[in-house]
């Protein structure tokens, strides 16, 4: 069954196998992506929770618009980043990145470095960029998401999320040097 | 796939049958919660609404029950039980 399907079949009939149904689909990916940004198992846990409770409690006004799976992802990063923001005190872990960005590199050249890295190596260079590229990163690259999609879970404008991504991409390459330098041969 | 797919297959697998468990009784108990506060505020906010306007001095005679129609007697302030004997009064 699709999950618009099953959607309006639980708003229609309330029917735990449909929550079931949509827990089972989402779960996983909701805690992957929650343990990605908060570094947490415990929080990764509560947040997953959390999620799912404002998923269905809001499950009526999904548009359609978008696809369900870029809803619930954008449900989920949205929270992460509120609760990274009300953690760290920031006004905005996405502006005051802008001024200590790192330079952005070739293009090309970055993201093929980014995803021929070994998955350990990912996981700790993820783990040591500002949560706002993280955000971004996994986005276009574990999600697929489009550019358009990622301006609205993020409400910038679309070229705002190219240099976003391109910073993130560049501070990602940055952060792998710094943490896996190559032994020198003389 | 992608090394940040394998990522997320990696770390999938981490949220293992207990963690699934545990966050689904506790989702299952707060829409249970939920449900259970949703039928309180159904079944009383009237009846109560009713009694506050009474108590200032209104007149509530146009409040039913919640979804219940004249002829199902409670609730309706006319009413004389829920059911009219012999089968109720024929309407026009």
């Amino acid at each position: 069954m699709k999950d618009i399907e099953v959607i309006h079949n639980y708003l229609d009939t309330q029917a735990t196998r449909c929550f079931n149904l949509l827990y089972e689909r989402y779960a996983g990916k909701i805690y992957s992506k929650c343990i990605s940004m908060l570094k947490d198992d415990v929080l990764a846990q509560d947040a997953t929770q959390e999620i799912f409770t404002k998923i269905f409690l809001n499950l009526s006004r999904f548009g359609e618009k978008s696809k369900f799976s870029t809803w619930v992802y954008s449900i989920t990063y949205n929270y992460c980043i509120d609760f990274l923001r009300r953690k760290k005190k920031q006004k905005d872990i996405f502006s005051d990145e802008m001024e200590k960005a790192a330079e952005p590199v070739d293009d090309l050249t970055s993201e093929k470095e980014l995803l021929e890295m070994e998955i350990s190596q990912l996981k700790t260079v993820l783990d040591n960029i500002p949560a706002g590229d993280r955000a971004v990163l996994l986005m276009k690259y574990q999600d697929g998401m489009s550019i358009k999609d990622i301006s609205e879970v993020l409400d910038k404008t679309e070229s705002a999320v190219k240099m976003k991504i391109k910073r993130a991409k560049a501070k990602a390459q940055v952060t792998k040097k710094e943490m896996f330098k190559e032994p020198h041969i003389q | 796939m992608n090394n940040f797919q394998r990522l997320e297959e990696e770390q999938i697998r981490q949220y293992d049958a207990s963690k699934r468990r545990k966050v689904q009784n506790n989702l299952e108990h707060t829409f249970g919660l939920f449900k259970f506060i949703g039928q309180i505020v159904d079944v009383y906010l009237p009846a109560m609404i009713g009694v506050l306007i009474s108590a200032a001095g209104g007149n509530n005679s146009g409040s039913k029950g919640p979804g219940r129609t004249p002829s199902e007697g409670g609730g309706h302030p006319g009413g004389v039980g829920p059911h009219p004997p012999n089968g109720g009064i024929a309407r026009r």
